[in-house]
């Protein structure tokens, strides 16, 4: 089985959103899919707001299992679990 | 307290020893001659209001015979808190037998923690320690079983009670987020009681004593293996409920304190208590100190002698007991670390002065960034 974040880059809004919770990015550039999210500021109240505004952004809820802070490391990680969540849907 | 500081504020020094105070003990009767210098009662009203300790104050006002220190109405404002925290106390002792019950009939092990545990022990079942809810530890490998039992004992997961409806409502995403990505707890679990005096129960799971992503974990195998029965108390005499043994049942209630004293993102929500300091003052002198030994043991095998040890000092620093001298904490009494708190991100801050002065003073403290601290990467969430 094709792991979907190597196939399906993620669209501009998922790296506006994660961006916006990154107080180490610098705008303009962008993000790399093995860029560690938690060195570039990404905290616990980060984290749950970035959790929060993908749900809303694309109308998904992420399923109990994939929320672990590992989910949350990298852009690859993470938008493997919404990927996922969307083909749920 | 020095003398200057007493006469300085004696509505805070009369707080401190109503926390500890029980009729005829020392304290107590410094209490009442203290209480002769207060001159501002609305003081003290809302210091004991902030701390949760306004059932003790109206305790201690009827026990010695000061009540008019407060003005009529509000006497009986603060009478009234008293007798709700009587009836509370009854409701909630009532519900912890039929919910410990009900999980151990399922084959789940369970102990009590904090109030329920302790108050009938700690505060000689007066009912004078507040307590919000019903605080259970349980084996992290049984937490679902226990979220599965809770139910069929009518309780709802992930709730919180609407104050406007009386309904109970489902918690934001936010924070049932925040337990699955950060697991110690389960999120809250409640019920209507329209047969109690309370409007609802609310159940706290814990399957940690630390906290997740810590270096410092207590095996929590060891914690439960041995359960004994404390009494429960109030308006249920002879009754008893399982809890944890006495070393663990005072880490616990050092670790919590910690927890809600060291972390910004509990300090900003509802900094720590002057309560959760006479808690553990209680647990110490009562019971604990009799079990040095064994505590000492736990923290040596557990690494979390640094967090006792910052709770401790300050406890010592407020009420002038030893603590850290007796269970040998002195080594860990380093400066930086009794100051420091973590950020959110992960980044170490401090704060500035004595914890009397953090309770006394009214809203959260000032953090600011440092540099370092001994052990504070050990008690920090680890990451990655």
């Amino acid at each position: 089985m094709t792991d979907p974040a190597e196939t399906v880059p993620w669209p501009k809004d998922f790296e506006n959103v994660v961006a916006e919770q990154l107080t180490g990015f610098t705008v303009g550039s962008s993000l790399a899919g093995d860029t560690n999210l938690i060195d570039l500021g990404l905290d616990s109240l980060r984290m749950v707001r970035l959790l929060v505004a993908i749900e809303d952004t694309f109308d998904i809820t992420l399923p109990d299992a994939v929320l672990s802070l590992e989910t949350f490391q990298t852009p690859t990680s993470l938008w493997a679990a919404v990927s996922a969540a969307q083909a749920q849907r | 307290m020095s003398a200057a500081e007493v006469g300085s504020n004696p509505e805070w020094r009369l707080l401190e020893l109503v926390s500890i105070a029980d009729p005829g003990s020392a304290a107590f009767g410094e209490a009442v001659e203290v209480a002769a210098s207060v001159v501002d009662p609305d003081e003290l009203l809302a210091q004991a209001a902030r701390h949760a300790l306004l059932p003790a104050l109206a305790d201690f006002l009827a026990e010695a015979g000061l009540l008019s220190l407060m003005p009529h109405q509000t006497q009986k404002a603060v009478l009234g808190a008293l007798h709700w925290n009587r009836l509370k106390t009854t409701a909630f002792c009532a519900e912890a037998i039929r919910v410990t019950d009900g999980l151990a009939a399922r084959g789940i092990t369970v102990a009590t923690t904090k109030g329920v545990a302790s108050h009938a022990l700690l505060y000689d079942d007066r009912g004078t320690r507040h307590f919000g809810d019903i605080d259970l530890m349980v084996l992290p490998e049984q937490r679902h079983e226990v979220a599965a039992a809770l139910t069929e004992l009518g309780y709802a997961g992930g709730k919180s009670f609407d104050n406007r409806t009386g309904e109970l409502v489902d918690l934001p995403r936010s924070v049932t987020a925040m337990y699955r990505l950060y697991p110690d707890h389960l999120p809250h679990f409640l019920r209507l009681a329209p047969e109690s005096a309370v409007p609802y129960h609310m159940v706290d799971i814990a399957f940690s004593l630390t906290w997740y992503g810590t270096a410092w974990q207590v095996p929590m195998d060891d914690a439960l293996a041995t359960i004994q029965r404390n009494p429960v108390g109030f308006g249920e005499p002879g009754a008893t409920v399982p809890a944890l043994t006495t070393p663990y049942s005072f880490l616990f209630v050092v670790l919590h304190l910690f927890r809600e004293g060291w972390f910004a993102r509990v300090i900003n929500e509802k900094d720590a208590r002057l309560s959760q300091f006479a808690d553990v003052w209680r647990f110490w002198n009562r019971l604990a100190r009799a079990q040095a030994a064994e505590i000492i043991a736990i923290m040596a095998s557990s690494g979390i002698a640094p967090a006792v040890a910052w709770v401790c000092h300050h406890v010592d620093q407020l009420y002038g007991s030893s603590m850290v001298s007796e269970l040998e904490l002195g080594a860990y009494c380093d400066p930086q670390w009794l100051c420091s708190a973590s950020s959110p991100d992960g980044s170490l801050q401090s704060w500035h002065g004595q914890f009397r002065r953090r309770l006394r003073e009214r809203g959260a403290p000032k953090l600011v960034p440092a540099h370092e601290a001994p052990f504070a990467v050990e008690a920090q969430v680890q990451r990655r």
